[in-house]
């Protein structure tokens, strides 16, 4: 029996298949079948939301079965309250990208497609995998459809952007894996015989000095995916010169695997070292993140850099909020990671919009845009105060909970971190307000046309999720808290003695408004 | 000393290479009565692959030995001459296209390829060290001519050149090896030498064994013993290339580990920081030398030397899954490697003017197929998952860290690293580059079709479903432990 989790996995390759067997001139054809495979695998995970059970703390769904057992390697997946909302998101931006580059792709469609649906089976996998081995299978698997996606489709500097791309974080990767195989030896070295089922490696029992390295090498790897501050200078290349769909995904997605990561391997895997060394990560994500990445994104003149640069800085936010290690914390950094998916997504598919409209990505090319194109403008404004963190929009929820989190850890940080959310306001505005108001001073904007029924079709269902996490997001909350809660007992029992500085027992806060 | 009979069951243990001899025989004869016929010579070579194949693995495989222990029947010799087997047929499978378009298509092709893999089912089946050298000797005697093989080519002819002089010089550090080992222990058989454990003179053990692993080491081209490599690997043929590149490295790394193993067990551990180091700085040269090349063929031959390095590793770690993991990887690269040569083969054209990378450019368009493979085969030779490359290197790397290999596992990472950007410069020409001139290839026949498809499929289920196969690699190497 194939499991709803499979189907996950399965669905997208189906599309492949589907995808190979039709001839080359059947463009239409071919995105009917890849968004609609896409849009069915969205329809499965809807449903494996409504049968989410709100409560137990533990995995849901779990699928298994043998692969490789001279290696101790199995097929397990599971989902739980961490990576429910990310696969969900995953599973939206997909046929939303697919559907956003309707018209954006010229030549190689099926090869486009191919690796579009590609790239879904692998994120999904990732956040799916409960064996370390197979966790890395797709983690690296994935890598290949995104490095076509970036060099084949993309900008003027695609090679160089993807080169830069797939170096970065196959060096990341790569430690990783010499902390795999370690953690492989271990796991033989204490159970007797090796395994990489990840509940399994959760029991192992590893000295302090061996957490130390290997939280290094799985740190390193996902601070390049996330990105952090000093290991984020491939992020604005491959966001810049990738298409639409492959920097909505990059953007909305990929980077929230960094987080997932940390989340599902760092802390669990090596809770006394996350304790101990949770200071120093902090202090990266508030001065290399949050307010680096926004200084930065101040001073861009292209939008795609600019939001990339945003990314850095909102990322930095969910580190923060991962290693203050208390359940607001904790419980926001997650949101957060939805969030940013949904209000980044968001906001690259505007971009790409007006792109094709007018090949240019530069803010002084536009001015005025907001009398030619109104209900752009508005939707780019709603997209734009969310990713600010305004009250009553989603954006506000992660940064709040998060922030709340880190008070409780340490007054300074927080005090720096808060200024991100201020200087998001002045780069984010500074930006609408160049490119929506004011006059029309480029001859060339004035014959724009406004969005087209396709493309509001597109931005439409992310600013009605983006208005209803900010009112309500109750619903998300009360699922993510069950597994933050086990998340943080886990390593608060395994930490050492090193004590965390707020126990995990503290009720959630669910800041509903209105 | 052991008593010297032979019985009737000897030669059935040696049916395999008996047939590849008279086989070898027969081609000849058939070039001089079948002149026209190419198709039926090709076809004739591959059927004796195959006998042979199927006679070899039908035999028994408790270690039996024949000839007075001259040689041994048993898993791990069979393992690695399955590989040589596959190797050789596939390489007959490439090999008439290659050569009729270039006309040179003579019956001679096919028999050098039989006499070479005689020679190496006796380096892998041979108890005797001069078992081992005559299979050698035989082998490199072969590929000699097999590397000149076009002989109105100057890059043919130098090639050739170099592998003699260097290659007999190999020969002779092994063969004075030998002579040292005989000196030490008054015989040459590795059952004895093994059964007597301490030599009677401690200082010709060591330089016989020093003289013996510096005739390997020229062999499977660790550094510094490398260097006649890549003119080699870029000047002969490359069919020929592709079978040197995967057959004859894992005859002489068996060899290597038979002698090492079974012969000498108690030393494995004496000489494990001279092998961390040899390893070490093959990978790492290798792979920072590939980096420069424009040419693909060399590109090819000093990713072989880099993975020459990651082998090494097993060699260093020591122990029976340490050479398990080597027998497996041997396997993969055998399909990933011969694979990455037949699309150089095939892209390269009659006067071997498109091996650079720009002439890849844009060949996705065209030939989306070919060019698929390729990728597979470029990410595998990566060592991405889902392929051979990331298995074997998964088993070989887990081993040595097993073992507290770490800092040589990191390096070895590193090294996997820099080869994805060289590796993957193929996948940005054919895909992400214009096509720069409009070339028409003719299609690709149906025996070449076959090898490729082989080799993709085999690089892809040694990839997703290895465990058989590990298994079996596992239960190879007890043998010489």
């Amino acid at each position: 029996m194939i499991g709803i989790l499979s189907l996950h996995i399965i669905l997208p390759m189906l599309g492949i298949l589907a995808l190979i067997f039709i001839p080359d001139k059947e463009k239409s054809l071919m995105k009917v079948v890849a968004i609609g495979f896409t849009l069915a695998t969205f329809v499965v995970s809807v449903v494996m939301l409504a049968k989410f059970e709100i409560g137990p703390s533990d995995m849901q769904f779990v699928e298994y079965a043998e692969w490789i057992p001279q290696w101790g390697i199995s097929y397990k997946i599971g989902v739980d309250g961490i990576s429910l909302f990310l696969i969900l998101i995953t599973t939206l931006l997909t046929p939303l990208s697919l559907l956003s580059s309707w018209n954006s792709i010229n030549e190689g469609h099926k090869g486009f497609l191919v690796s579009m649906l590609a790239l879904e089976v692998g994120i999904i996998g990732v956040f799916l995998s409960m064996d370390l081995f197979l966790f890395y299978v797709f983690w690296e698997v994935m890598l290949i459809p995104m490095y076509f996606i970036i060099g084949i489709w993309g900008g003027e500097k695609r090679i160089y952007a993807a080169v830069k791309f797939i170096i970065y974080t196959m060096f990341g990767s790569l430690l990783m894996l010499v902390a795999i195989f370690w953690l492989y030896y271990l796991s033989s070295e204490q159970f007797g015989s090796p395994t990489t089922d990840l509940l399994m490696l959760y029991k192992l029992e590893l000295p302090y000095n061996t957490q130390f390295w290997l939280f290094l090498a799985f740190t390193l790897s996902f601070a390049i995916k996330i990105p952090l501050f000093p290991f984020h200078t491939w992020l604005p290349d491959a966001h810049v010169e990738a298409p639409t769909a492959g920097s909505v995904i990059l953007a909305g997605v990929l980077l929230k695997m960094g987080g997932y990561g940390l989340l599902r391997y760092c802390l669990p895997l090596f809770p006394e070292a996350t304790v101990r060394l949770a200071p120093y990560l902090i202090s990266l994500a508030v001065f290399g993140g949050i307010i680096y990445g926004a200084l930065v994104a101040m001073v861009q003149p292209d939008m795609k850099k600019l939001i990339a640069y945003s990314s850095v800085s909102h990322m930095g936010f969910v580190v923060l909020g991962i290693f203050v290690l208390n359940q607001q914390g904790l419980q926001g950094a997650v949101i957060q990671m939805v969030n940013h998916g949904l209000s980044t997504g968001a906001l690259f598919l505007l971009v790409g919009f007006i792109y094709e409209r007018r090949h240019s990505r530069l803010i002084s090319e536009y001015g005025g845009i907001a009398k030619i194109m109104p209900f752009y403008a508005a939707t780019f404004l709603i997209v734009v105060l969310s990713s600010l963190g305004l009250p009553g929009l989603n954006g506000f929820v992660g940064e709040f909970l998060i922030l709340v989190g880190s008070f409780k850890y340490s007054i300074f940080f927080t005090t720096f971190a808060a200024t991100g959310v201020i200087l998001a306001a002045v780069y984010l505005l500074w930006m609408y307000q160049r490119v929506m108001f004011g006059k029309v001073t480029n001859e060339k904007n004035s014959g724009l046309s406004d969005l087209s029924l396709r493309e509001k079709w597109v931005i439409v269902p992310l600013i009605v999720l983006i208005v209803f996490i900010g009112i309500y997001p109750k619903p998300i909350l009360d699922r993510i808290e069950p597994s933050v809660t086990n998340l943080l007992n886990v390593v608060q029992a395994n930490s050492n003695g090193e004590k965390l500085k707020i126990s995990p027992d503290v009720t959630p806060v669910s800041p509903e408004r209105n | 000393m052991i008593d010297f009979q032979i019985v009737p069951a000897d030669f059935y243990l040696l049916l395999p290479e008996m047939v590849l001899s008279v086989g070898a025989m027969l081609l000849l004869f058939l070039e001089l009565f079948l002149k026209g016929n190419k198709t039926v010579q090709q076809w004739t070579a591959f059927a004796i692959f195959v006998v042979a194949l199927s006679l070899l693995l039908s035999q028994e495989s408790s270690g039996a030995t024949g000839f007075g222990m001259m040689v041994r029947s048993d898993l791990f010799g069979q393992f690695i001459s399955a590989v040589v087997l596959i190797g050789g047929g596939l390489t007959v499978l490439l090999g008439k296209e290659y050569l009729v378009s270039r006309e040179w298509h003579r019956g001679e092709y096919y028999s050098l390829l039989l006499f070479a893999s005689v020679g190496m089912l006796f380096m892998v089946r041979g108890l005797d060290l001069l078992v081992i050298f005559l299979g050698l000797e035989l082998l490199s005697i072969s590929l000699y001519i097999l590397v000149g093989y076009f002989r109105d080519r100057l890059f043919s002819n130098e090639a050739a050149l170099k592998y003699l002089l260097l290659g007999a010089f190999a020969s002779g550090f092994l063969l004075y090896g030998i002579a040292y080992t005989y000196g030490s222990y008054g015989t040459t058989n590795l059952n004895e030498i093994r059964t007597m454990g301490s030599p009677e003179s401690m200082t010709f053990h060591w330089i016989g064994l020093s003289l013996i692993l510096v005739g390997f080491s020229f062999k499977v081209a660790l550094v510094p013993f490398h260097m006649w490599l890549p003119d080699v690997y870029q000047g002969a043929p490359t069919p020929v290339t592709g079978f040197m590149a995967t057959t004859t490295k894992a005859a002489a790394f068996a060899a290597m580990l038979r002698i090492l193993f079974y012969g000498f067990p108690a030393d494995i551990a004496e000489w494990m920081p001279l092998f961390w180091f040899l390893s070490a700085v093959t990978m790492t040269v290798g792979n920072v030398i590939a980096l420069q090349q424009s040419n693909l063929k060399r590109m090819l031959a000093y990713s072989a030397i880099a993975h020459a390095g990651y082998l090494m590793i097993g060699v260093t770690v020591g122990t029976e899954t340490g050479a398990a993991g080597m027998l497996f990887y041997l396997l993969g690269y055998l399909f990933m490697n011969i694979g990455a040569f037949a699309v150089v083969q095939y892209f390269e054209g009659k006067d071997e003017t498109r091996l650079d990378f720009e002439s890849y450019a844009g060949l996705a368009k065209k030939h989306p197929l070919i060019s698929l493979a390729m990728t597979l085969f470029m990410f595998a030779l990566a060592g991405f998952p889902l392929t051979v490359g990331f298995t074997g290197k998964f088993y070989i790397f887990t081993t040595a860290i097993n073992q507290g290999f770490v800092w040589l596992i990191v390096i070895a990472v590193l090294n996997s690293l820099i080869s994805v950007y060289y590796y993957l410069r193929v996948v940005i020409y054919m895909y992400m580059k214009p096509l720069e001139e409009e070339i028409e290839f003719s299609p690709m026949e149906l025996p070449a079709k076959v090898a490729l498809t082989v080799c993709v499929y085999a690089v892809l289920h040694l990839g997703v479903l290895p465990g058989n196969f590990i298994t079996l690699a596992r239960e190879a190497v007890s043998a010489i432990f």
